[in-house]
């Protein structure tokens, strides 16, 4: 591991806990193709701690969806971890079988789709789907699962759950269903939840709701929360740390406050840039020029530096992390020793 | 004052549910809304789902009849237009939307798509359409040897910017845009807002600019009509609206707004 990966474990609030809840170390993921292998992930490190709220960002195609199945075991058929480690407060997830992996889900750590509806049962009431992992991993007794799930649907805000446990999940508006799946997921207390983008169906006013829920939870049960998102303005207003993810690989992390007052990464500092705010008056937004770059297709240095408006000599050999300040990295030639 | 480019008087639309007569239900999708937009502004429509902004907005465009209510296009009344004269404003209104994937024919390349619209109107010999959807190709950033692309081929800023060029081929006075950025990443949303900055700028149009997208709204508008359950419940000059919104609701709605300016702070 680089030093500059090594001083990132340097975070005041996370000394406390040993091990991280989720860490990911460096894992690289596969997908076969007609053209050969495409490395679509690749030697992506990211930790999660407990009462942490971890933001993954990146446009589509950057890996940070197959990160999150990578964690959770998901991964579609084709697509394979082809190197790297992810333990779960400490025990190592590679090594398990897939009923081993199936217990874990649902158990130790928890899914949020990003299409609640799609995922819930339209022909069975919400009591009896959220209720279901208690009886599937915990042999809870159905009244009792179902008791059980009017209470988790009160502690995520639905009213009257009494009633509405008793409804199916068309009744219920998307930011409804969105809170029974996090109630679902909070059934058996996880370590993890791993929620990928799961407020981009919803209106702006119930995607406020939902992620004010997702704080709540990080705050009450200490859960820790992998938070898959695009949108920049999610991760201002709801994480404690942000990993930014592009054409596969992490380009910069750090404190969410701190990366967003001072990002330190072209990439990031483009995409502040290019995002449309409500707060002021943009003269201009700067574009980034051209697209992401296919997997097979990657450059030879550093995956940006085509798009890049800084780039120099140095880019055509692929950078490592650097750090910038006290957990914060960039992959970027820019950030080492002296460019400040 | 000018007369206005498009006048919009207590246009409604309803919609009714149920078959039956007993549970037949009926819901006002806009519900009475007046708006004026003079040449060469871009008027911009927000509203969270559900709040009828794109029922309007296919009124407009004559997709979708009104159950009452008026809409006037250089001073003559859509609904009561037909034949030659139709057929003469619509080619004056064009429009840009969400999806770029499904509103081209995938099996017709780039070039056919954007001949297309010359040949219903009959503009110009076969030689100076192509010359036309040449320059056209340019003007949006993409050159002429995209004509011979498939819209497959292309990524979603690249079909976006050929719709954009498809809207502007028969230089109409308005575009009107549904969702156009909401499916493209945050990068390429950028390039496509500018783009239609750009061509606004060159072509003199009008736009009437619907997103649900708050961030977008105030970058692309002039004046921002705020709708809610089928009514405009708020409207005025894009930088008013956004420093002093005045309604309960528009202040919502700003504040529920996940801001990356909040981070730093």
């Amino acid at each position: 591991m680089t030093a500059a990966l090594a001083a990132a474990d340097v975070r005041p609030h996370r000394l406390n806990h040993r091990p991280a809840t989720l860490s990911i170390d460096r894992v690289s993921v596969e997908i076969a193709m007609r053209r050969g292998k495409a490395r679509v992930v690749d030697d992506v490190t990211l930790e999660v701690w407990p009462s942490e709220i971890v933001g993954l960002i990146g446009e589509s195609g950057s890996g940070k969806t197959l990160t999150a199945l990578s964690v959770l075991g998901l991964l579609p058929r084709r697509a394979r971890i082809a190197s790297g480690q992810i333990r779960l407060n400490g025990d190592s997830l590679a090594d398990k079988s897939d009923a081993d992996r199936r217990r874990l889900r649902g158990d130790r750590m928890a899914f949020i789709p990003q299409d609640a509806l799609r995922a819930l049962n339209p022909v069975l009431r919400v009591d009896r789907q959220v209720g279901e992992p208690l009886k599937i991993h915990r042999g809870t007794a159905w009244s009792r699962a179902k008791a059980r799930a009017v209470d988790l649907l009160g502690s995520v805000h639905i009213a009257s759950p009494e009633q509405r446990a008793r409804e199916y999940p068309h009744q219920y508006s998307g930011g409804m269903q969105q809170r029974a799946m996090i109630a679902m997921g909070l059934a058996l207390d996880p370590e993890l939840l791993v929620a990928d983008e799961p407020t981009t169906a919803l209106d702006v006013t119930v995607q406020a709701q939902v992620l004010r829920l997702l704080r709540e939870i990080r705050d009450t049960h200490g859960t820790a929360i992998l938070l898959i998102t695009h949108d920049l303005g999610v991760v201002a207003t709801t994480c404690d740390w942000v990993y930014v993810m592009y054409a596969g690989a992490v380009l910069e992390s750090g404190p969410v406050a701190r990366l967003f007052r001072s990002p330190q990464h072209p990439y990031t500092q483009a995409l502040l840039r290019a995002t449309p705010t409500v707060r002021t008056v943009q003269a201009e937004l700067v574009s980034i020029p051209g697209q992401i770059p296919l997997p097979f297709d990657l450059p030879q240095g550093c995956r940006f530096a085509d798009r890049c408006p800084k780039r120099f000599a140095r880019c055509a050999e692929p950078p490592p992390l650097f750090e910038a300040a006290p957990g914060h990295v960039s992959r970027c030639w820019l950030a080492e020793a002296g460019h400040g | 004052m000018a007369e206005p480019l498009l006048r919009v008087r207590g246009l409604t639309k309803v919609f009714e549910s149920g078959w039956l007569p007993s549970d037949r239900r009926r819901l006002a999708a806009v519900d009475g809304v007046d708006l004026d937009l003079m040449a060469g502004e871009t008027l911009g429509v927000v509203g969270e789902s559900g709040s009828g902004k794109s029922t309007l907005l296919r009124m407009v465009l004559r997709l979708l009849r009104p159950t009452a209510g008026s809409i006037l296009f250089e001073g003559r009344s859509l609904g009561e237009l037909g034949g030659p004269e139709l057929r003469r404003t619509r080619r004056r209104i064009q429009a840009v939307f969400q999806d770029p994937a499904s509103s081209f024919n995938p099996r017709q390349k780039v070039g056919r798509a954007l001949m297309a619209p010359l040949e219903v109107y009959d503009v110009g010999t076969p030689r100076e359409r192509l010359a036309r959807v040449g320059e056209t190709l340019e003007l949006v950033g993409l050159g002429a040897s995209f004509m011979e692309r498939y819209p497959l081929q292309l990524s979603g800023g690249q079909r976006q910017r050929v719709a954009i060029a498809r809207a502007i081929m028969l230089r109409p006075a308005l575009v009107v845009a549904d969702e156009p950025t909401s499916a493209l990443d945050v990068s390429v949303q950028a390039q496509i807002l500018n783009l239609f900055r750009q061509m606004k700028n060159e072509l003199g149009l009008t736009y009437l600019f619907v997103s649900h997208n708050l961030g977008v709204i105030r970058y692309v508008s002039d004046r921002v009509a705020v709708m809610q359950l089928g009514r405009i419940i708020e409207t005025g000059p894009s930088h008013e609206v956004f420093q002093r919104p005045q309604h309960e609701y528009t202040q919502a709605l700003l504040a529920a707004v996940p801001d990356i300016e909040r981070a730093a702070g």
